[in-house]
């Protein structure tokens, strides 16, 4: 069962009835079986051993940290194991061929006969998802910061909370333990909401994202035979399929969330709005930067190892330059981390690891370049024209970055790069697939009204909510009209899944 | 807040309905305006118990039984409830939907489906759209498809419950005011059902008597068993028939064995195979293909079989009538412009080729 499917909704509505059917407190057991239910509608029913290995040994770690521990060094090497069978997981279910490849590899250069085969092993939806959450329910039980679940079938509600499962958000035991756990009064918003969230969640998944993902698969797919102007479209467009596909899921399943008055954090933050590169990475898979910031990123700077480098370059390069080297190093090794994270390749460790990292020691290197650029030159930046050029030059960036994601092989994404700069033989409609051009304009127009109210600190929900009842159904019926005439979905059409649930 | 619930209910299934109706405006809006969809939906836009005969089948029936003509020589009214390459499976649910609105004096059934299912036409995705395309939603429809498409095709059955799942993603729209006559039933097929298809093939007529009898597959048995155990169940008059074409031996073998089953079952079996003399069946100019007629050879079939049915199932001659006459003498003028233009098609090709 896909999110974006009949059964689905019928499946949400059927759930969220049985929700409040149940007294308040007891609640929870009802989006436990449902999550439950949607595991096993959605993965093979053998991949619940996975969820619930994740399930019990955090319960049994966190528990026994919590309550049996007497030092810190029990403490410690309780948290240490835990971590490392819920790190040990993740790494056999998605991570094992990356190192098998490699080896193979080095053992041509080095002409050893070793061959490492690869393993094929299905993992169990949102592992990548759930596996982070868990990480930051341990690392905060260490700390200190939450307290256990007792109960463990609250602990496998809070694992397995089915809309988490698909793409995130990832989230934190304290934020979510209220959520979940609190049965939540039933309020007609609510469910208005949620369900104009999903209408909105469908038509930038099924109308935007499904609609470009053809034309995008056209060049990509055979990208040896374009260049020029076909490939900065297809990668622009990329660019916008990639955000209509990730943030429509995210609208979708916090809609569905918030039909049972469970509150889910926010993803995105109208990116594209970004000035800089900084920024767009504030405002994108906002809760997995946060992620890596309070797990990673924080930890590594206040170790003594980072601290004992930070004096070293301070002594070396200067106070200013000196501080800087630390956070260099941390912002690489999370990069790196993240990229891994996105997928078990070396595309996505340099697409989504190295080259990020790169913008950003670059920025911090030269931070004060662009405010001595503006004033040399006597910009003014307090302007809309001059946000746009800065916004612009933010997605310019980032679209090298899902350059090299978009070319299925790293060493020949320099090669499309270079094709760039060759004037296409052909004409733009020769060459590209048919689209609905005045369907995909009203869609993303709406999109970018939306985005841009957000990015203004509106939000567009919260006013379409408050409008007369004509118009909003009107709009909402005008909606799903397009949907259901220009969405890309039903037989032989098999790409409707994420892109994000398959990292 | 008892009061605002209620309302807020009310207010949730007026959209719901509103959008329902939508759905089902989109659905007809982008369904292909074929001859399976008009034929198949058209039926719905006859009047309520105003036929003598609907006449249930393929192309085996639609190409062959014109109703216009029928109505003009004998003052029967008949409706071909047909969609192309029809399998034996779907008889039970057009029956059941035939029967929604009507009681005619005789139902016909072709017989050629139990034949060609074990053939050269098996069951297919097509041949089930094909007749799922203009029926309306009901259990029955529901049941068609859920006891068929799984079991046979293997399929997940939601866009033949939601056809516009299969068909949003053509680029042809039909105007909106026929799409709302076929949703709301209103649609009128002024063929009532034929299908003129302005083509010529040159045949030689095959020997094909013969007494043995050959079982069909054990689906198509079961199938036509089911069926007949339905038939007994409605106590309607029914006439299984073959129409004339280039019918084999060991086809024949195949419609011995059916006729038996039939006739045992208590209905009427025909072959019209074996009446190519008394039709005076041309084989040079009236057939369009190996297994099919052209308004030539409708016109004779339908000249024989409409004698056959006021013989054997006492219709009444209705073209005085005055609760028909108007509304089916208003189709003829229309029907003989097509028929001769047909006809002056089929003749130049003849010259053509001569």
């Amino acid at each position: 069962m896909q999110i974006v499917s009949f059964y689905f909704f019928i499946f949400l509505i059927l759930s969220v009835i049985c929700y409040y059917a149940f007294p308040k407190n007891k609640r929870w057991i009802i989006l436990l079986i449902s999550s439950l239910v949607f595991f096993f509608l959605a993965c093979s029913w053998k991949l619940v051993f996975y969820l619930l290995f994740g399930i019990i040994s955090t319960y049994i770690g966190t528990r026994y940290m919590h309550e049996k521990c007497k030092t810190e060094k029990q403490k410690k090497i309780i948290f240490l194991i835990t971590l490392g069978l819920i790190i040990l997981e993740l790494f056999i279910l998605k991570y094992i061929n990356i190192f098998t490849l490699t080896g193979n590899a080095f053992s041509q250069i080095f002409n050893l006969n070793l061959s490492f085969k690869t393993i094929s092993i299905l993992a169990p939806l949102g592992i990548s998802y759930y596996t982070l959450s868990l990480i930051g329910y341990v690392v905060d039980v260490f700390r200190g910061t939450s307290e256990p679940q007792k109960n463990i079938f609250k602990h496998a509600l809070f694992v397995c909370y089915y809309p988490l499962m698909i793409s995130g958000p990832i989230v934190r035991y304290n934020e979510m333990k209220n959520e979940l756990f609190v049965g939540k009064k039933f309020a007609w918003d609510n469910i208005y909401l949620g369900f104009y969230r999903i209408i909105y969640g469908l038509m930038k998944k099924l109308i935007i994202a499904n609609q470009l993902a053809i034309i995008v698969k056209t060049i990509f797919g055979n990208y040896q035979s374009y260049s020029g102007y076909f490939i900065i479209i297809g990668v622009v467009l990329y660019a916008i399929q990639i955000y209509a596909d990730f943030s429509g899921c995210m609208d979708i399943i916090i809609g569905a969330s918030k039909m049972y008055g469970v509150i889910l954090p926010e993803n995105f933050n109208s990116p594209f709005f970004a000035k800089n590169l900084s920024e767009f990475w504030r405002r994108w898979h906002i809760s997995l930067g946060q992620w890596a910031k309070d797990y990673i990123m924080y930890p590594l700077l206040k170790s003594p190892f980072f601290q004992k480098i930070g004096v070293f370059f301070k002594n070396k390069l200067g106070k200013k330059l000196g501080k800087k080297i630390p956070v260099i190093l941390a912002i690489l090794i999370l990069w790196l981390l993240i990229g891994l994270w996105h997928g078990a390749s070396y595309r996505y460790i340099f697409a989504a690891g190295i080259l990020p990292w790169l913008y950003l020691t670059f920025s911090l290197l030269f931070e004060d370049l662009p405010q001595k650029i503006n004033d040399k030159w006597h910009l003014k930046t307090e302007n809309f024209s001059f946000h746009l050029f800065q916004s612009l030059r933010t997605l310019g960036f980032m679209c090298l970055i899902w350059l090299f994601v978009c070319v299925p092989k790293l060493s020949e994404s320099l090669l499309v790069i270079k094709a760039i700069f060759v004037i296409p033989a052909a004409g733009l409609g020769q060459t590209l697939p048919a689209f609905p051009v005045k369907a995909l304009a009203i869609s993303m127009g709406l999109f970018i009204i939306v985005d841009y109210l957000n990015y203004k600190g509106i939000n567009a929900l919260e006013q379409f909510i408050k409008q007369g009842l004509w118009f909003r159904w009107f709009l909402l019926l005008a909606v799903l009209a397009m949907i259901l005439i220009y969405g890309v979905y039903g037989p032989g059409y098999n790409a409707s899944d994420f892109i994000y649930g398959g990292f | 807040m008892m009061k605002n619930n209620i309302i807020q209910i009310l207010k949730i299934m007026v959209f719901g309905i509103a959008f329902w109706f939508l759905f089902l405006l989109i659905t007809y809006i982008k369904k292909p305006l074929n001859v399976d969809l008009i034929n198949m939906a058209g039926f719905y836009g006859e009047k309520k118990n105003s036929l003598d005969m609907v006449y249930i089948g393929g192309s085996a029936c639609f190409v062959y039984w014109e109703p216009l003509k029928a109505w003009e020589d004998e003052g029967i009214t008949s409706y071909n409830f047909a969609a192309d390459t029809v399998q034996a499976e779907s008889y039970q649910y057009l029956i059941k939907e035939a029967l929604k609105t009507q009681e005619p004096k005789v139902l016909v059934i072709d017989a050629r489906a139990f034949q060609y299912r074990d053939g050269d036409q098996p069951p297919n995705e097509v041949a089930y759209r094909n007749v799922l395309t203009g029926t309306p939603f009901s259990w029955n429809r529901y049941r068609f498809i859920e006891d068929n498409v799984p079991k046979t095709l293997n399929e997940s059955t939601l866009s033949y419950h939601f056809d516009l799942i299969k068909y949003h993603g053509t680029t042809e729209n039909n105007p909106i005011s026929i799409s709302f006559k076929l949703l709301t039933g209103n649609y009128r097929n002024e063929l009532k059902g034929f299908y003129f298809i302005p083509k010529v093939k040159k045949l030689e007529k095959l020997n094909f008597a013969t007494k043995n009898e050959t079982p069909v597959l054990d689906e198509t048995n079961k199938i036509l068993d089911d069926l007949l155990k339905y038939l007994k169940t409605t106590n309607q008059k029914v006439l299984f028939v073959v129409s004339p074409y280039m019918e084999t031996v060991n086809h024949k073998e195949n419609f011995n064995y059916i006729e038996s089953k039939v006739t045992k079952a208590g209905f009427d079996f025909l072959d019209t195979n074996e009446y190519y003399d008394k039709m005076k069946l041309d084989f040079n100019i009236d057939f369009y293909n190996f297994n099919h007629v052209n308004i030539y050879g409708s016109e004779k079939y339908t000249t024989f079989l409409a004698n056959y049915l006021k013989e054997n199932y006492n219709l009444l001659d209705k073209s005085t009538d005055s609760n028909y006459k108007d509304d089916w003498n208003s189709l003829l003028d229309n029907w003989h412009t097509m028929v001769d233009e047909t006809k002056a098609a089929i003749n130049d090709l003849i010259e053509s080729e001569e």
